[in-house]
């Protein structure tokens, strides 16, 4: 079993790692049943995508073709120009020729992911002016009209052209050490926002309509890395705005989201604790260590920042679609599993290093934590499912969100009112039935709570 | 466990509104920079040396999140604090009218523990005046209500971070070596008064 997702995730396969984890990890059967559904769907899909992608692909290669004989046309009319020495028509073709390098250019900036839109702008405006000064010496051209100087002019600027298309190039590297340069150092929304600036803009308008729509709840803080991480993931071509508004809505309203971001935060404080009890069952001797004020608030700051932002902040954001992934097929419990997971980390660094300077005493809890803090970013899915499945594998061991360990539960079920409306109450009875069968299977093995 | 926490000579909090700029400040005090940093959910944690006359003191400094919703967590941050630095903006009327809810915080602190009232983004006034929403005079008047002092710095140029940190180092060790309560209201007032003349002068400038 271990090796076999070994293998997976090497091969950057996250979906099929996902379906096999909640096939084999103790998640309820509703759970089960309907990630095979979803499963079946994807690889049909799948199927389909790929045999489009290989369509597209075909076609791509077509329009290159036809381009690059478009341009060797052009060249030879450049040519049949230079001698007729007709002025009005070298303008035109010359223009031409800007468009198809816009064109191809702009063909090789879609095929490269990592290239920001806004250099498109920038350097469809570098072309643009070079358009210009093209036409300008054109223009003066017209008024010369000495037909030794045209030709001397044209060879120009065929040179100028050449010289252009090579100041591009040199744009492009430039900027594209500059990412590198600086793409380690930032946090991955950073990153985000950078490939993508258009994001921004989206993001306001999703937050703002979500305010306005469950006035009861508003903005918090926390929504905002949530949803950067849903654009970033969502195909552009499908409207992702409007995707992302309502899975936001679903995270809130469904998997009890509601709950962090209330005025009153019914669920953050319970959610602490459990988590508390937890880290007590499993990690004794990183719980023994959180004793004083100052270890302790840390280390529910640290959870806080967990849970309010669902694993998006100063995480990877492999580790982030993983969690959102089980969030949205209804297994909200695996918060905890994977904070759980980030604490094992922890714990292996922590007692390694206090191994290490044993007689120094250079590591203390709190540095060590939040030096951990600044760490944790670097975690992918590899890292963290052997402790993820080592959870599962004790049955039942993690509360699910809005079972009874929750304090304020009925507040909670107030609050997402649609939770009750006609729309939402087949999946209500689903939870109940969830909510049953967990409160029977842990009354058999031994409960912890 | 109890040697952890008497490894820090004092506790400071920062408290205030949501984007007031209670990280920058932070950064400012601990890394010496200026940067457009994330914004703080939960609290964070970060230490700053400060050279006393006799001896060296290690001071912890912690960062709440700003909004209104989080703030029965952030009471919990307030426990065994010597110093609270409250922040507003002064660009920001709203972020001056809501203090009244960091200054009520201040009974889970420690007895002895003293407030500096803040405001910031001077940088952006010294560009145009007319984005002062708050005068000094009223910043002023709050500080004097509430016993505490008061500064406006720039996170971004640096001004009047030196002298803040300097004053918060002051009176940590006037605090460590008279523990009574009279004499931090005493003191009060005559500190306040300094501090204006010498904010005076710089504006002037």
């Amino acid at each position: 079993m271990n090796n076999n997702w070994i293998d997976l995730i090497n091969q950057n396969k996250r979906q099929e790692i996902f379906y096999l984890l909640i096939k084999n990890y103790g998640f309820p059967k509703e759970i089960r049943t309907q990630a095979c559904e979803n499963q079946n769907q994807n690889q049909n899909q799948n199927q389909n995508q790929n045999q489009n992608q290989n369509q597209n692909q075909n076609q791509n290669q077509n329009q290159n073709q036809n381009q690059n004989q478009n341009q060797n046309q052009n060249q030879n009319q450049n040519q049949n120009q230079n001698q007729n020495q007709n002025q009005n028509q070298n303008q035109n073709q010359n223009q031409n020729q800007n468009q198809n390098l816009n064109e191809n250019q702009n063909q090789n900036q879609n095929q490269n992911e990592n290239q920001n839109e806004n250099q498109n702008e920038n350097q469809n405006q570098n072309q643009n002016e070079n358009q210009n000064e093209n036409q300008n010496e054109n223009q003066n051209q017209n008024e010369n009209q000495n037909q030794n100087e045209n030709q001397n002019q044209n060879q120009n600027q065929n040179q100028n052209q050449n010289q252009n298309q090579n100041q591009n190039q040199n744009q492009n590297q430039n900027q594209n050490q500059n990412q590198n340069q600086s793409d380690e150092d930032d946090t991955e929304q950073r990153k985000i926002f950078r490939s993508r600036p258009q994001i921004l803009k989206s993001l306001e308008r999703i937050l703002l309509s979500y305010s306005n729509y469950n006035i009861n709840v508003g903005y918090c803080q926390g929504m905002n890395y949530i949803v950067v991480m849903l654009l970033y993931q969502l195909k552009m071509d499908n409207s992702p705005e409007e995707q992302a508004f309502w899975l936001l809505d679903y995270l809130i309203d469904r998997c009890y989201f509601v709950g962090f971001y209330d005025e009153k935060i019914p669920f953050l404080p319970s959610s602490i604790n459990i988590f508390e009890k937890l880290v007590s069952i499993h990690f004794p001797e990183i719980h023994s260590q959180i004793t004083d004020s100052t270890s302790e608030t840390l280390f529910n700051g640290m959870c806080m920042e967990w849970f309010t932002t669902c694993f998006s902040l100063n995480i990877h954001p492999e580790t982030t679609l993983f969690i959102l992934d089980f969030l949205f097929l209804g297994a909200p419990n695996v918060l905890f599993s994977f904070s759980l997971s980030f604490i094992s980390k922890f714990s292996e660094i922590f007692f390694k290093n206090q191994n290490q300077n044993q007689n120094q005493n250079s590591y203390s809890f709190i540095e060590s934590l939040n030096l951990f803090r600044s760490q944790y970013r670097n975690f992918t899915p590899k890292d963290l499912i052997p402790f993820f499945t080592s959870f599962h594998s004790k049955k039942k061991s993690i509360p699910f969100i809005g079972s009874k360990e929750f304090q304020n539960l009925d507040y909670l079920h107030q609050l997402s009112s649609k939770f009750y409306s006609e729309k939402y109450q087949k999946s209500t009875e689903k939870w109940k039935k969830i909510l049953k069968s967990e409160k029977e299977e842990r009354k058999n093995s031994c409960s912890l709570f | 466990m109890n040697e952890e926490e008497e490894k820090y000579d004092l506790k400071i909090i920062l408290l205030g509104s949501s984007k007031v700029g209670k990280t920058t400040l932070v950064n400012r005090l601990t890394q010496g920079t200026f940067e457009n940093p994330e914004q703080t959910t939960g609290a964070t944690f970060s230490k700053k040396k400060y050279q006393g006359e006799l001896q060296e003191y290690t001071f912890s400094i912690w960062d709440t999140a700003g909004e209104e919703r989080f703030d029965s967590l952030s009471s919990f941050y307030c426990r065994n604090s010597g110093c609270e630095l409250i922040l507003y903006d002064i660009t920001d009327r709203n972020s001056f009218t809501n203090l009244d809810r960091f200054f009520d915080k201040l009974q889970y602190t420690n007895e002895d523990s003293f407030v500096i009232l803040i405001g910031t983004k001077l940088d952006l006034i010294e560009e145009t005046s007319k984005l002062r929403k708050v005068t000094l005079e009223e910043g002023k008047k709050k500080a004097n209500d509430k016993n505490s002092y008061f500064f406006e710095i720039s996170s971004k140029t640096g001004h009047n971070i030196q002298e803040l940190w300097e004053t918060v180092g002051d009176l940590f060790e006037k605090n460590s070596q008279k523990n009574e309560i009279k004499h931090r209201q005493d003191n009060n007032h005559f500190q306040i008064n300094s501090f204006t003349n010498n904010q005076k002068k710089k504006n002037c400038c």
